[in-house]
């Protein structure tokens, strides 16, 4: 059960799928001929492209800045760098809107917007507030498109060490800097939960996922673009406290998966969650355990060490490695 | 009688010619009725249904009148193959190649491309701002409208008759 013919999720379950067309369709034509022609080795390894007004076009990838020429070309050369205008910034914005900033407005409150393909839209401009709340953004000077991957199997290896073998899933926190693949991991830890691995003798269990930045499921128009499981319900673009509870009340989750808590609500219904018998998976931010266990908010709850494991990942050597897994109990490393 | 046979044709003819030149100040207040249902339709969809843009305006075209729904297809055709068009452009291409195949005047083809520029690209209080100017739009310009076909139907139908009577009697 891999889940590889499930055409419920579009496109994104066969390996080689490429984010390819997704992209250059949020691209207005001209900026689509610059890009189109890059290697191919640049568009496997492309993290995100970066457009700010009247600033050079500049793509991100392997901790590395690019500057895309005018000619198509690529290379460190700021001069020959395309500059980017502000038709380009709104005509790029008309397009990953789909034409249709009425209907994304609490996207763009947000701050992003998600593309066919869970690629995400980041936006940056002038904030118009009415009150205290954001209202919209306008002038956009800014737009990161962040080119989404699911990597499948990257956790098949480490699946044996969360669930336990009388098909009991252990309460894991996943601890990561930014940039690492913490949501990637999540993503494909959540894959392989839903869908049971028969081969490491565990079934799939139900798994409900609070979505609050549609960064795991990459929900366009309701449908999930990355391969998330059969059995996973999704609350998209809900607040992680009132999203748990919800899914508690409703879904009868056995586990509950969110990405990156923080805020103390988050922590009290991560707590509710498990009194009620819903084990957790989730992600923080952070370098080391140390450093996440001195967050106020979290402190208590690291105290109480009800996370049975603790992920710990980094950038070295590469995006994703997995530095250790700790016993939640014990901190004694288990790889 | 071959005469009287022509006399008719001819006075037939020229009727008919009087019935065509009014045509367009029948069909045109006709026409910009539809073209406010359509826009109430569009409107629905956009600030209630939150259907995004393309798939409105496709919607919207299934469901309008024949002359006007090419002008709302072919804007969302132009929009879905993503060809880089931005909104105005799509727009204003579908209303001037279709305004054609309609009895509205140069004046309603502006108002609508007035209309489309800020189509889909502003939040929803604006969205509804600019249907409501629109409509106030429309009403004026039916107004006129009405006004121009009371006028010109008799005047041209009347005329083409009188014309044709005026020929025969002439050629008598």
């Amino acid at each position: 059960m891999d889940g590889s013919g499930n055409i419920n999720f579009l496109k994104k379950t066969s390996s080689d799928h490429l984010p390819r067309k997704e992209i250059l369709d949020a691209l207005p034509l001209h900026l689509r001929e610059l890009i189109q022609g890059l290697p191919s080795s640049l568009w496997n390894s492309m993290e995100e492209i970066r457009l700010r007004t009247n600033q050079p076009l500049l793509i991100h990838s392997l901790n590395k800045d690019i500057f895309v020429y005018s000619n198509g070309g690529i290379g460190s050369e700021i001069s020959k760098a395309y500059v980017v205008t502000k038709l380009d910034l709104e005509k790029t914005f008309q397009l990953v809107t789909d034409y249709s900033v009425y209907a994304l407005e609490e996207d763009i409150k947000k701050g992003f917007i998600t593309i066919r393909g869970g690629h995400r839209v980041g936006i940056s401009g002038r904030t118009v507030m009415n009150g205290s709340a954001i209202k919209t953004i306008k002038d956009i000077s800014g737009l990161n498109i962040r080119i989404s991957r699911q990597k499948i199997g990257i956790s098949d290896a480490y699946m044996e060490h969360i669930v336990a073998s009388n098909n009991i899933f252990r309460n894991t926190l996943i601890v990561s800097p930014p940039q690492c693949g913490k949501t990637t991991l999540l993503r494909d830890m959540v894959r392989n939960l839903s869908n049971g691995m028969i081969k490491r003798g565990f079934q799939g269990f139900k798994v409900g996922v609070v979505d609050e930045r549609s960064e795991i499921c990459g929900t366009y128009q309701g449908i999930p673009q990355n391969d998330i499981g059969i059995r996973t319900d999704i609350l998209d673009a809900c607040p992680k406290a009132e999203g748990i509870m919800m899914l508690i009340r409703s879904m009868s989750p056995q586990i509950i998966a969110t990405d990156e808590i923080g805020k103390l609500d988050d922590v009290l219904a991560i707590e509710e969650a498990l009194n009620a018998g819903v084990k957790v998976l989730t992600t923080v931010h952070g370098h080391s355990l140390d450093e996440v266990s001195k967050r106020p908010n979290l402190r208590k709850m690291m105290e109480e060490n009800i996370f049975e494991r603790i992920i710990i990942l980094s950038n070295q050597p590469r995006v994703g490695t997995i530095q250790s897994i700790l016993d939640g109990k014990t901190k004694v490393p288990l790889l | 009688m071959v005469k009287a046979i022509l006399s008719i044709i001819i006075i037939l003819s020229a009727s008919f010619i009087g019935y065509i030149l009014s045509y367009k100040y029948v069909q045109r207040p006709r026409q910009i009725k539809h073209l406010f249902l359509s826009l109430q339709l569009l409107e629905t969809e956009i600030l209630y249904l939150l259907t995004p843009l393309p798939q409105a305006l496709k919607k919207v075209g299934g469901k309008s009148s024949m002359e006007l729904n090419r002008i709302f297809t072919e804007a969302s055709e132009l929009l879905e193959k993503k060809d880089g068009f931005c909104i105005e452009d799509a727009w204003r291409q579908s209303v001037e190649k279709h305004y054609h195949f309609t009895s509205l005047t140069e004046e309603d083809k502006e108002a609508l491309i007035d209309f489309g520029m800020s189509l889909g690209t502003v939040d929803r209080d604006h969205q509804l701002k600019n249907f409501h100017f629109i409509y106030g739009q429309l009403k004026k310009q039916q107004q006129s409208a009405e006004e121009l076909r009371s006028k010109n139907e008799r005047m041209y139908r009347s005329l083409g008759v009188l014309l044709g009577v005026a020929i025969v009697i002439l050629f008598l």
